[in-house]
């Protein structure tokens, strides 16, 4: 019997091919324009949503950037500016008033009230474990009445604001009898305040569909239907962008690879942007509480011996800049000049001769001062290939002062456990994000403080007497002083060090202008959805 | 001769039944053997501060807390209820997840197995049978192009050439979206066809070259000899004695192809934009998500075992040594 159904799921296999030729006639359909307005952008991206639940790691991007809104966000040149709140005040950074809008409502019709707000962060302590790593040091939220909301921190923080911006505030009507949100996949967990409400998620199309919310607030956004198409390889992507069928690659917080830009330089229906990255692509980090890395004088003699150059060249093309000391990318708030990073080998051996590094058994290698092999590990992310690439042009610089390094390839989560929670890593390649600058108290602390993610696990009193002055700082001159002094301090203490960094490229549609870039949310700027029209 | 049917049968479902429970407890214990931690994965860029609380609390949330001799009780207990738990990312419960995928990987990989295996031993037999000439030297040229191809560079030239250029088909997914009834039908096998045509193509090289060798190996046997003095017709010879003695490697083959098929498509799901099991296990993997992990590969085990099980009584079938038949 089994024999007898190898010719009938063949023949059933034939129809198959058959019935698809015949499908083939079907052509996908470009949207069509009403006057000046869009209606319909088609966004292609890799990022991949998996259910339509703002717990969902990418739906709950893609939320944040349509749909729902916090009290304050973003603005483009990377400010915070009022959101759902209108204004806010606080006295000693430890207690905040913020002032809700009175015209805002759900895409539901009911109104957006101050007591949406504090069920929001209530429930998000209490549901999501994972919410404390970002409201934790909120004591508790007060709302007197339907507009305001006073939020109560365990300590003065003038960061606040950076990580208030991030928490999507959600509808306590709907949720209010939910149990565990993560669980709950109905339409309604979708409902937010945003310009875009959402409409569906075709999961086996790929395609999630936002319309324009007709009563938003802010008034009408300029693109009627966005259509978000997910694909899981960028190279079909870029295929999609280039046949048409996508008005814009989009990746969250980064651009596409300078490996297609010639391709798509030839092509007039495409344009290019290139905006400069408010992250660092990639970063090599010490860890300075392992000896002998809490030496700075060694740290520096590593710097020194890298070929920024030619990284930058290999790495980016030409569409990246060159790091400097002071390690904050510039376009940050009192960003200060520092020394630009350069290769000096003579220096580096130098440094590596007084510090006692020297080759003793002659084997062109240098050894500890006690003698004792020097080896160090750069832990390193075995599927970022760049990265990969990056570790082999760094161990061969390395080898040119006479340090031997090995390479330690990780995946993703070793890589994350060892760099967040272990602690092991010696060195080490890894990037950083825009909003991942503004962590801590910004200025790339929270990346660095051993108190906070500490990836360099700095601990010097120093450094964490600067942090917290910024944290209880609100005079504008004195603020400029402080992120100053980070960034001599960084420069001079090289806890970590920029290798290269790329700016975002981001292609288009050049059938539509009006695009803005935001730091945090890139293209997908608040700009881009109501200022989009006709070229 | 009932008796070594049912000694084959029973013999075979033993082992069987032993290898699988084997497979469980090694399903449990392999990803916890990995190194890296589905929490920190989880907490990623997100987290803040380094509050170790909130790292055990997310333990508790997923039974990771307790030791390991419980957490295998409560897999076992779990398994018997048809209960794979929740994905620790992805906030949907592993049944929903390993329904979805599975169901769409099937409908991938069946169609390709059987056109690939088809093509296989049609094209191998054909050429075996027809060695040295101009129809053999070019299949198996063809055969060795396909084979040394990587299966990633095949399907872009694929997506490439008959998507992008020729306009022929959709640059990946499962569906157009918003379409029902014959439409849908129709739409999806638009949407497969490149794939199925991709992993066919990949399966029946493989496959038409283990074919060719065995038809020309079996050509040179004594019993053909024979065949051929008896006169034989040379169709017959091929459909009654060559093809019967292939049958047997060639059925294994297709058993070990279809079981890793199920799991081996990931670069196909990939450039294809497809949600199927490949990519579930991959995504799984690189997060550490136990309970998707654990879940994927009770079910490709049940997979391989269920192919390679349906082999064996195959086998018995085509080779009656083998089973007890005689």
């Amino acid at each position: 019997m089994p024999m007898k159904r190898i010719p009938e799921l063949s023949t059933i296999g034939m129809i198959l091919l058959c019935i698809s030729l015949i499908g083939t006639v079907w052509a996908a359909q470009g949207e069509i324009n009403s006057g000046d307005r869009i209606s319909r952008l088609t966004i292609g991206t890799i990022n991949q949503i998996n259910d339509a639940n703002p717990w969902d790691y990418y739906f709950g991007v893609y939320s944040m950037i349509l749909s729902h809104q916090g009290l304050v966000r973003f603005n483009n040149e990377g400010d915070v500016i009022p959101d759902l709140a209108t204004s806010w005040e606080t006295d000693d950074l430890q207690t905040w008033t913020f002032y809700i809008r009175d015209n805002a409502t759900w895409h539901d019709g009911k109104p957006v009230k101050a007591q949406d707000f504090k069920f929001t962060v209530d429930y998000d302590l209490e549901k999501d474990p994972l919410s404390k790593s970002y409201i934790g040091a909120i004591k508790s939220v007060e709302a007197p009445d339907d507009n305001t909301v006073i939020i109560n921190l365990e300590k003065p923080d003038y960061n606040f604001l950076n990580t208030i911006a991030v928490v999507k505030t959600i509808p306590e009507h709907i949720f209010k009898s939910v149990d565990d949100p993560k669980k709950f996949n109905e339409k309604e967990a979708a409902i937010g305040s945003g310009p875009y409400k959402f409409v569906n998620f075709d999961k086996n199309a790929g395609i999630v569909t936002y319309k324009a919310n007709e009563n938003y607030w802010g008034g009408m956004p300029a693109i009627d239907e966005i259509e978000l198409r997910m694909f899981k390889n960028p190279d079909a992507l870029m295929l999609a962008f280039q046949k048409g069928e996508i008005d814009l690659p989009y990746y969250y917080s980064k651009g596409i690879s300078y490996y297609y830009v010639p391709k798509l330089l030839e092509d007039d229906d495409i344009r290019i942007e290139v905006y400069p990255e408010r992250g660092i692509t990639n970063v090599f980090w010490f860890n300075t509480a392992k000896a002998p890395f809490d030496n700075k004088e060694l740290r520096q003699a590593f710097s020194y011996a890298v070929n920024y150059e030619e990284l930058k060249n290999m790495f980016t093309a030409g569409y990246g800049t060159t790091p400097t000391a002071g390690w904050v990318p510039e376009g940050t708030l009192y960003y200060t000049e520092t020394r630009t990073l350069a290769q000096d080998i003579n220096k580096s051996k130098s440094m590596l001769d007084s510090l006692g590094f020297k080759d003793i058994n002659g084997d062109g290698l240098r050894e500890m001062p006690d003698g004792s092999d020097f080896q160090p590990k750069l832990l390193t992310r075995s599927d970022l290939s760049d990265s990969v690439r990056a570790a082999e042009m760094l161990k061969k610089y390395f080898a040119d002062v006479g340090i031997d390094i090995k390479i330690d390839l990780a995946d993703k989560s070793t890589h994350g456990e060892i760099m967040d929670e272990k602690k092991t890593h010696e060195i080490s390649l890894a990037g950083t994000t825009f909003w991942g600058m503004t962590m801590g108290e910004g200025y790339g602390t929270g990346y660095t403080d051993i108190r906070n993610y500490g990836w360099s696990m700095v601990s010097e009193p120093e450094y964490q007497s600067l942090v917290d002055d910024l944290g209880r700082t609100k005079d504008k001159d004195e603020r400029r002083n402080l992120a100053a002094e980070i960034q001599n301090y960084y420069a001079e203490e090289m806890p970590q060090f920029t290798i290269y960094s790329m700016n975002i490229i981001q292609p288009y549609n050049a059938r539509y202008a009006g695009w803005e870039y935001n730091p945090l949310h890139g293209v997908l700027s608040y700009g881009t959805l109501f200022n989009l029209h006709e070229a | 001769m009932v008796s070594g049917r049912k000694a084959y049968f029973l013999g075979k479902t033993i082992r069987y039944a032993f290898t699988f429970s084997l497979i469980l407890s090694l399903n449990f214990a392999l990803p916890r053997m990995m190194p890296g931690d589905p929490i920190v994965n989880l907490l990623g860029e997100e987290a803040l501060h380094n509050d170790p609380r909130m790292k055990e609390l997310l333990r508790a949330e997923h039974g990771l807390d307790k030791p390991l001799h419980i957490q295998y009780l409560n897999y076992l207990r779990s398994l018997a209820g048809i209960d794979l738990g929740y994905s620790i990312h992805k906030n949907l419960s592993v049944v929903e997840l390993i329904t979805d995928s599975l169901g769409w990987t099937l409908l991938l990989v069946f169609p390709s197995v059987i056109i690939g295996s088809t093509l296989a031993l049609l094209f191998g037999s054909l050429s075996g049978f027809k060695s040295k000439s101009l129809a053999d030297f070019l299949l198996t040229a063809g055969a060795l192009l396909f084979y040394t191809c990587p299966p990633f560079l095949l399907a872009m030239l694929l997506l490439s050439t008959f998507s992008f250029h020729l306009g022929l088909f959709p640059l990946g997914n499962l569906t157009t979206g918003g379409k029902v009834g014959i439409d849908y039908a129709l739409d999806v096998a638009w949407h497969l066809f490149l794939p199925v045509a991709a992993l066919s193509l990949l399966g029946a090289s493989y496959k038409f070259l283990v074919v060719r060798n065995s038809v020309t190996q079996i050509l040179d046997e004594q019993f053909i000899v024979a065949a051929r003095a008896k006169g034989l017709k040379e169709t017959r010879i091929l459909t009654r004695h060559v093809i019967r003695n292939v049958l047997p490697p060639f059925i294994s083959m297709v058993a070990i192809s279809l079981g890793f098929m199920v799991s081996g498509a990931l670069i196909v799901e990939i450039v294809f934009s497809l949600n199927g099991m490949g990519t579930l296990i991959y995504d799984a993997v690189v997060a550490r998500d136990y309970p998707v992990m654990q879940g994927c590969f009770l079910v490709l085990t049940v997979c391989v075992l269920a192919a390679n099980f349906a082999a064996d009584m195959l086998y018995a079938i085509a080779d009656p040594r083998i089973g007890g038949w005689r």
